[in-house]
Order: C-alpha cells, then sequence, then structure tokens
C-alpha cells in the first residue's frame, strides 16, 4: 500500500498547496484549474512510480489482490455493488442540467470617460469645478433651493422623495435606482462623475456596465447645465453628503 | 498467446476515454456564434442614422474585427474605451507625428494609415494593425468613426458623417 | 514475472463497470438540425481518413530509405530486415489510401458538387498530374519492395536505394499538389474580384504553401513513426518467441526514437504556419486563437503534453535495459516535475472556466495569478523547456547503454549541464522579460531567440556527447527486456497522435468557418456552422477508432502473413 499511501500524499499536498496560494493571496484560485492541476498531479506521480518494475508491482499487487484473493470476498462483493451507483451517481451529475442562477459582471460605477463630449463641447472631467460651490450666502441658497425643484419636477419619481432610491417607479426598474442617501453612492465620487451621469445618462454608461443597461435619461437634452450643477449640489446637500475631492 | 492485440485494443481505447473525459471536465461546452447573414450594405442614399450607427457597431464588432485586438485579452492594441479623451490628448502631444488635427481625425487616419503615428508600446515603425481599407469599403469606415462618436456621447448627424 | 504479467481477463472485468461512465461522454447530442449524417459529417469522415493513411504510406518510405541507408553504411543487417518490415506495411496500406481517396473524392464531388466545380475548373492541371504521379508513386513502391533482396548487394543496393530517393520524391509531390489545394482554401491568391483562379501558379504558391508542407511533412514522419512503433509494441506483447520479442523491442526503439525526433522541431513548423495564418489574414488568426478554437486548444495542449510524457515514460522504463541504467533512475522524478511544472503553465486556459460565485469574488474572467500563464509567453517558455527535458530523459536513455573511454567524460558531462542550465534561464528571461515587460512588439518575435537557444543546446550537447562516447564500448544488454508499461506508452503515443492530428486537423479547416474557399466560396449549406468542442471531439474520436480498426486488421494481416513466410 506504500505506493498509493504516497501517490495520496502528493496529490493532496498539491491540492493544499493550491488551495493554501489562493488563500494567502486572497483571491481563491478557480476550482476548474485547481481540480486540472490535481488531476495531472495524480497522473505524473503515477507514472513516476511505475517507471521501475517495484513501483509498478506495488500499483498493481493491491488491486489484484482486492479483485481475486480469498480474504477479500466481502469487502468485493460491498464494493462492486456501490461502485455501480457511485458512478451512475457522477454520470447523473454531469448530465443533470443545472440550475445555478446565470451570473453577469455588472459595474456599478464603471470609470468615467476622461473628457465627456456634453453641451457642444468637450468637457475634460477632472477638471471641470461645480460652479455653484463658488457661490456664497443666499445666492447659494436659493441655487440649492431651485436645485431642489428641478429634483421634484425630474428626478424624484424613481429616486424617491426621500432621495433613498425608492420612488414610485422604483420596484418596476431593474438595474433599481441608486439611492443617494448612505455613504456609498455619491459620497464615494466626485461631483464631475455624477455631473457626468446625470449628463449622459444610462445611454452613456460603457459597455462593462451592461447588461440590463440603465435607464437614467440623458438629461443633457432636456437640463440646461446649470440646472444639473444645481441638482447635484442639492443631492448632496438634501443627505449631508460631502463629494469626494483629491485636494482640500 | 499473450493477448497482443486485445491489450493495445484496450489502452488505445482507455486513451480515447481518456481524453473526451478531459474534454468533458475541464472544457466548457461553447457554442459558437451562427455564420453571419450574407453581407449587404443599403446605399448611403438610403441610410437613415441608425442604419448607419448600426452598420458601424456590426463592423467594429464583426467585418472589421476590431475588437479582437482592442480592449481583448492579451493587450495586443490601444484601448477604445476612453476614445474621444485618448485621440485629443494624442494630437495635443507632443510626440505626435501625424496630420490629423483633431481627435476624430486622427482616428480616421489610424484606421486607414495606421503607420503614420503608432502608440507606445504598440510597434516600433510598423503599426500591428491591418488598414482598414484592406477589407472595409468607406461608407463601413465612416460607420465605424460615426458608432464610435457616438459611444462617446457624442451627437453624430447624418450629412455630417456622410461627408 | 507472476504477478506483472496482468492476466487481461482480470483486467477487463472491472473495465466493465467503466461503462457506466458513457452517459458522461454522451450527455450532448450528436445529431444537428440536418441529422446525425450530415454532408459535412461524411466528408469529414473520408477526408480525415485518407488524410491519415496517406500521411502514413508517405512517412513510411522516408524513414525506410534513411534506415536501408544506416544498414548499408553501419553494415549492421537488422536495419535492412526492419525497414523491409515497415515498407511491407506501407504496401498493404497503399491500397486502402488508394481506396479511401476515391471515395473521398466522390463523396465531396456528389455532396458539395459546386466547391468541388470550382477547385476542379481552377487547379485541373495539377489534378492530372496528381493522378500522372500517384500512379508512378504506386509502381516505384512495387519496384521498391519487390527488388529488395534481388538487389541486395553491391551496386545493385545503390540503384535500390536510388529508387527508394525518387518514391520518396514523388510521395513529397503529391503532398505538396495536396497541400497546394487546401492552403489555397485557407489562403487563396492569384484570384480576381469575381473569384476566378487567374495565375495557377500563384493559387498553389499561396502564403500558406511552403508552412504546411513543412508542418505536414515533419507531423508525418512522426505519426508515421508513432505508428509503427505501436505496431512494434503489438507484436511485442504478442510475441511468444525470445527473439521475436528482441527484433520487436528494437523495432518499437527505432521507430519511437525517430517519431520523438521529428516531435522535437513540431511546435516551432507549427509556429509559422500560424504565423502565417495570421500575416496572410488577422481575422483568420484571432479566430484560430480565441473564442471556441482557443479551448480547442485547451485540448490540444493537454494531448500535447501526453505526448511528451509517454514519450518520457517509453525512455525512463528503458534506463532499466541494463545494469548501468539504474544510477540514472533519481533522475526520473526530477525530468517529470519540470515536465510536470511545463505541461501544467502549457495547458492553463487564460480565461479559466469559472462558476458564478468564482466570477463574483475574482471580479472578472482573469484570476490575478494565473492570468500571465495563459498567454503566449509562458506557453513559449513551457514548450521549449519541455523539449528539453525530454532531449535529457533521451541522453539519459543512451547512456544507460554505453560507457565512457575518454578521460575527459566528466568534465565534458558538466558542461553540458551547465549549457542546459543556462539554456533554461535564458528561455525564462527571454519569455518572461520580453513577454510581460517589454514593448508588445517583441511578444512575438522573443520566440525566436527562445527557438535558437533550444536548438544551439540541443546540437552541441549532442556533438559533445558523441565525442563522449565516441570509441566507447556498447554495455552488454539484451533487446526484448523490455517492460509491457513500455509499450503500452508507445501505443499511447500512437493513439494521441492519431488523435490530435485529426482535431488539428479540424481546427486549422474550421477557421475558415463559413467559407469554403476563404473570402471567395460561401458554404451556404446548413452545415456552415462552427460545430461544439464535444461535437468536434466525439467525431475525432471515433475518425480515430476507425483508422486504428482497420490499421489493427492490416497489421493482423501482415503478421499472419509473415507468421506463415517464417513456418
Amino acid at each position: 500500500m506504500g505506493a498509493y499511501r504516497v501517490i495520496l500524499l502528493v496529490t493532496l499536498g498539491v491540492y493544499l498547496l493550491l488551495k493554501g496560494i489562493g488563500f494567502v493571496y486572497g483571491v481563491a484560485l478557480p476550482s476548474s484549474v485547481v481540480s486540472m492541476y490535481v488531476f495531472f498531479t495524480f497522473l505524473v506521480t503515477v507514472l513516476i512510480i511505475s517507471v521501475t518494475d517495484k513501483g509498478a508491482l506495488s500499483l498493481t499487487t493491491p488491486i489484484i489482490e482486492f479483485l481475486y484473493k480469498e480474504e477479500k470476498k466481502k469487502l468485493r462483493k460491498v464494493v462492486f455493488v456501490v461502485l455501480p451507483f457511485v458512478l451512475a451517481f457522477i454520470a447523473y451529475a454531469f448530465t443533470k442540467p443545472s440550475y445555478e442562477e446565470p451570473f453577469t459582471l455588472r459595474v456599478v460605477h464603471p470609470a468615467p470617460p476622461r473628457i465627456v463630449n456634453a453641451y457642444d463641447r468637450n468637457i475634460e472631467l477632472e477638471k471641470i469645478k461645480n460652479p455653484i460651490r463658488e457661490l456664497t450666502g443666499d445666492a447659494y441658497e436659493e441655487a440649492v433651493h431651485d436645485g431642489g425643484e428641478i429634483y421634484f419636477k425630474n428626478c424624484f419619481f424613481c429616486h424617491g422623495a426621500k432621495l433613498d432610491g425608492k420612488g414610485h417607479f422604483a420596484k418596476g426598474l431593474n438595474p433599481a435606482p441608486l439611492p443617494f442617501t448612505g455613504k456609498d453612492t455619491i459620497a464615494q465620487l466626485e461631483e464631475s462623475y455624477v455631473f457626468w451621469r446625470v449628463v449622459k445618462g444610462g445611454e452613456g454608461l460603457p459597455e462593462e456596465s451592461a447588461p440590463w443597461m440603465s435607464v437614467m435619461p440623458v438629461w443633457e437634452e432636456s437640463l440646461k447645465e446649470e440646472e444639473v450643477w444645481k441638482v447635484v449640489t442639492f443631492i448632496y446637500e438634501y443627505t449631508g453628503n460631502e463629494p469626494r475631492r483629491w485636494e482640500k | 498467446m499473450r493477448h497482443g492485440v486485445l491489450k493495445s485494443i484496450i489502452v488505445g481505447a482507455l486513451v480515447l476515454a481518456a481524453i473526451l473525459v478531459f474534454i468533458k471536465l475541464f472544457i466548457p461546452e461553447v457554442t459558437p456564434a451562427p455564420p453571419p447573414k450574407p453581407y449587404s450594405i443599403k446605399d448611403p442614399g438610403e441610410m437613415t442614422i441608425v442604419d448607419l450607427l448600426m452598420l458601424g457597431e456590426s463592423t467594429f464588432r464583426g467585418r472589421g474585427s476590431c475588437v479582437r485586438c482592442h480592449d481583448a485579452p492579451g493587450d495586443r492594441a490601444p484601448s477604445l474605451k476612453d476614445i474621444l479623451a485618448i485621440s485629443i490628448e494624442t494630437v495635443r502631444s507632443e510626440e505626435y507625428k501625424g496630420k490629423a488635427t483633431d481627435g476624430w481625425a486622427y482616428v480616421l487616419e489610424s484606421l486607414i494609415e495606421p503607420d503614420a503615428y503608432i502608440v507606445k508600446g504598440y510597434g516600433k515603425e510598423k503599426s500591428p494593425m491591418p488598414k482598414a481599407t484592406r477589407n472595409l469599403s468607406d461608407i463601413e469606415i465612416k460607420a465605424v468613426i460615426a458608432y464610435l462618436k457616438k459611444r462617446s456621447g457624442l451627437k453624430v448627424d447624418l450629412s455630417e458623417e456622410l461627408k | 514475472m507472476g504477478m506483472t504479467t496482468l492476466r487481461i481477463k482480470k483486467i477487463l472485468f472491472p473495465l466493465l463497470f467503466t461503462a457506466f461512465l458513457m452517459p458522461l461522454l454522451c450527455s450532448t447530442a450528436f445529431a444537428s438540425e440536418g441529422g446525425v449524417f450530415t454532408p459535412r459529417l461524411w466528408v469529414w469522415l473520408f477526408a480525415q481518413l485518407h488524410l491519415y493513411f496517406a500521411a502514413f504510406i508517405l512517412s513510411v518510405p522516408v524513414f525506410v530509405l534513411i534506415l536501408e541507408l544506416t544498414g548499408v553504411i553501419r553494415k549492421d543487417k537488422r536495419f535492412d530486415r526492419v525497414a523491409r518490415e515497415f515498407l511491407a506495411i506501407s504496401v498493404v496500406t497503399h491500397i486502402v489510401t488508394v481506396i479511401l481517396g476515391v471515395i473521398f473524392a466522390a463523396v465531396v464531388f456528389s455532396l458539395y458538387s459546386n466547391l468541388s466545380g470550382y477547385m476542379y475548373k481552377a487547379f485541373s492541371p495539377t489534378v492530372k498530374l496528381y493522378a500522372a504521379i500517384i500512379i508512378i508513386d504506386i509502381a516505384l513502391l512495387y519496384l521498391y519492395y519487390l527488388l529488395w533482396s534481388r538487389l541486395g548487394s553491391g551496386r545493385g543496393k545503390l540503384l535500390h536505394l536510388g529508387i527508394g530517393l525518387l518514391l520518396n520524391l514523388s510521395g513529397i509531390a503529391i503532398m505538396f499538389i495536396a497541400n497546394a489545394w487546401t492552403t489555397f482554401m485557407m489562403a487563396p491568391t492569384g484570384v480576381d474580384a469575381s473569384g476566378v483562379v487567374v495565375d495557377l501558379w500563384q493559387a498553389i504558391n499561396n502564403p500558406l504553401w511552403h508552412p504546411m508542407n513543412l508542418h505536414r511533412f515533419v507531423a508525418n514522419i512522426a505519426f508515421g513513426g508513432a505508428i509503427v512503433a505501436a505496431y512494434a509494441a503489438y507484436r511485442f506483447l504478442s510475441a511468444a518467441r525470445e527473439e521475436e520479442r528482441a527484433r520487436y523491442d528494437w523495432m518499437g526503439y527505432i521507430a519511437a526514437v525517430v517519431s520523438i525526433l521529428a516531435l522535437l522541431p513540431l511546435p516551432f513548423a507549427g509556429y509559422w504556419l500560424t504565423s502565417e495564418i495570421y500575416s496572410y489574414s488577422q481575422q483568420m488568426g484571432i479566430t484560430l486563437m480565441g473564442g471556441v478554437f482557443g479551448w480547442m486548444f485547451i485540448a490540444q495542449a493537454a494531448v500535447i503534453g501526453t505526448l511528451f510524457l509517454g514519450a518520457n515514460y517509453y525512455l525512463w522504463c528503458g534506463f532499466e535495459r541494463a545494469k548501468g541504467g539504474a544510477v540514472y533512475r533519481p533522475y526520473v522524478k526530477y525530468i517529470a516535475i519540470v515536465l510536470a511544472l511545463c505541461f501544467l503553465v502549457w495547458f492553463t486556459p487564460h480565461t479559466p472556466h469559472l462558476s458564478s460565485l468564482e466570477l463574483k469574488e475574482i471580479g472578472g474572467r482573469f484570476h490575478p495569478l494565473l492570468a500571465p500563464l495563459g498567454l503566449m509567453p509562458a506557453k513559449n517558455i513551457a514548450v521549449n523547456i519541455m523539449i528539453l527535458a525530454t532531449f535529457v530523459s533521451f541522453l539519459l536513455f543512451r547512456r544507460a547503454v554505453r560507457s565512457s573511454s575518454v578521460s575527459w567524460a566528466a568534465i565534458g558531462k558538466t558542461i553540458q549541464a551547465g549549457i542546459l542550465s543556462a539554456a533554461v534561464l535564458n528561455i525564462i528571461f527571454l519569455g518572461v522579460y520580453y513577454g510581460y515587460f517589454a514593448d508588445s512588439v517583441y511578444k512575438i518575435t522573443s520566440s525566436i531567440p527562445q527557438v535558437l537557444t533550444t536548438l544551439f543546446a540541443l546540437i552541441s550537447c549532442s556533438v559533445i556527447e558523441f565525442f563522449i562516447y565516441r570509441g566507447g564500448e556498447s554495455v552488454e544488454h539484451k533487446w526484448g527486456g523490455a517492460s509491457e508499461r513500455s509499450q503500452y506508452a508507445l501505443i499511447v503515443l500512437a493513439v494521441s497522435f492519431t488523435w490530435l492530428m485529426g482535431l488539428m486537423g479540424f481546427i486549422r479547416s474550421a477557421i475558415r468557418q463559413h467559407w469554403h474557399v476563404y473570402t471567395v466560396v460561401r458554404d451556404v449549406s446548413a452545415d456552415a456552422f462552427t460545430p461544439t468542442i464535444s461535437y468536434a471531439a466525439k467525431v475525432v474520436s471515433i475518425i480515430t477508432l476507425i483508422f486504428l480498426a482497420i490499421i489493427i486488421v492490416i497489421f493482423r494481416i501482415s503478421h499472419l502473413r509473415r507468421a506463415g513466410e517464417d513456418r
């Protein structure tokens, strides 16, 4: 049985090593690749052992003893009854249709383009600033108030009265409208990013955000540039979020 | 007799079985795309902007085989994801030696004369990219550019694009 | 021997249980919309069968001639005898090849009359030439075979060798003509805008013609060698007498070495063909490497790995055939580990098969650790090192029965080891640096210095080896003592070679996709789609089975006939 123990140990060792690599790295190796590697490790180990006569003998003897020795009769009977069922189950497992949920990647916040063509000019998103933020005092307050008005005339049907993404139409949409409350949507984004998303809508999303393209309209067609900025400022003000900034 | 034939047959059959099992276990069942419909393009005079953009997209993904290299695994060609920014920046940069003066003219130039300017890291004196004129007609090249413009969020106008 | 001689009944019984795995193999339907036996299947079947036999009968005379020449130079009767036995097999298979060729032509002309009409119109002068050369070839073959003993010595032998050379030339001419037709279908040149062939020579001399000629020529030798080795293995396994065992052990050795030596340059011939396909049509090249066909290359990689493992296994088993060989036994596991590592890199897919959970976890289709292994530079490193490892096995295999008489043997061996390690390091450096860190233009061109490094190591080590063992005594050892396992390795080699050839032939042909003649004659039939991998694999397996069945019958006949002659 020595040969089989070696094979078992080596195969198991390689399996654990591969799992260990995945564990240390943080992203597990794909199971299809792991099983392929383990399978060939097993094969090569058998080959190495069977090169010599002695090794080959140590591989075949246990099988032949198992098959033909009088003492192993009971074991044999058990195995020969169970084995067909095991094999049948394997065959069944491979042939039965799978009900696994089809999975498609969809990036919710894809990398923005560096330049966006909107309002008939090329806008560099890295350089553009929110003009509303330069206002102070009453002018600023008024702009935010205007933004609120624009929001409730246009956005609230989907994004909701509380800006929580639970508007009237929200249930019918997939992907669902994003909430602005909470710390993981607009709080993570620069204002220029939000501006791009409003202006270009679902149609302007890059391919990695497909499938189920968002139904966010292209607001460039119905809102003025200034109005968009007002709305953007409003949703930050209303939810108490700060836009992400790279420098102070 | 030492059963030479039988042994040979069994070993041979085992090899075939092993190969088939390997394929069954480790190779996913991919169903290849059906052959494309025989190819025809509308006369430019009868085209709408939608026709042009659809022709552009199908050329970009199909006959033009652009996506085989651009944004495909293996980093064979520069990314076209941010083509608007890239083309503008390239034309502005000092290294650019081609004739184009604005971004889209540069894209057109790269399609019909890939060697005019070679993006750093993708070829030395010759670009690995084949000339688009090799298998694409004039209207198809225009359609691809219109599609790329649309994809970058530009407004495209039919008469403008067919010029 | 006792327990080592596995009695076949004992093995057969448990094997029956694997029949339960059959649903696993048959879970996808064989039939497409047009039923099981579509026109495409018929053409595929007969084309591939014809090709197998053609490849076999073209390659056998090549090494029959080499063996005969070796026999004359070394004045060793054994070579002559083995050469004659090879040729005898080839004579029977000639008839089968011609019959299959006629059936194939009939099938193509009746089922795809459009295409065959076009091809015939374009190539009719070469078709006539082809027919004429076949007749000459058969005549030469019979002359070569029947006059073997009559032209046995002196000037007669020279004349006989001359006939052998002519036979080979005519065989090569046949292959070149057929290759011109096939490659024209992939890379049509010399055609005008409406698709009519205007320049016949240009159509023949298309960009893929010579790469294909070389690739097929080398592959045919490797394939023919593998089949003959399997034949010897089969005779060895059924031999009752000691001298028969000795003869077939030796014959198997010669054929296996021919096959392995031809196998080593084959990947490079393949690169040349592939790069020409790329430069003819980028689209065709990328179709070849991506999508469905990309996965077929994973299957191909696994089978090529099996070939290398099988060949090495045969050599390793041979270490034991003389007492001195036992010294080299410990190296087996190191060579095996190197091979296995290369092998794993060799078939790691760039986009592995992922379950939906894994997709979510990895967040993309490429695993960050494995993706670099899936790219071409890693594969190039792997294949070059695999070739060198096989070469080391071969050197040790030879050394097992040789002893050196030169004083500097130890230094020579150290130099060899140095060259090999330097070569491996250089191959890895070139692959890693140019493949992953340098400008992408060098990605492909870096494979050339890698190949040169491999070639340099192979040649320089062979030269040193030759001088170390020149004049040395051959250690006493007996042929016929090979283990049955080593003979099984030869059969594995032959079967996987046959299968691989079928799959690669399918891939090469299928990258034309829905075109009969690429971009010129479109396939408008219902079978114009690309089949799935498992369908292709099953068809190739069935064709392989049919080929092997016919070959076994032929072997059986020639076996019985020889048995009758011997009596």
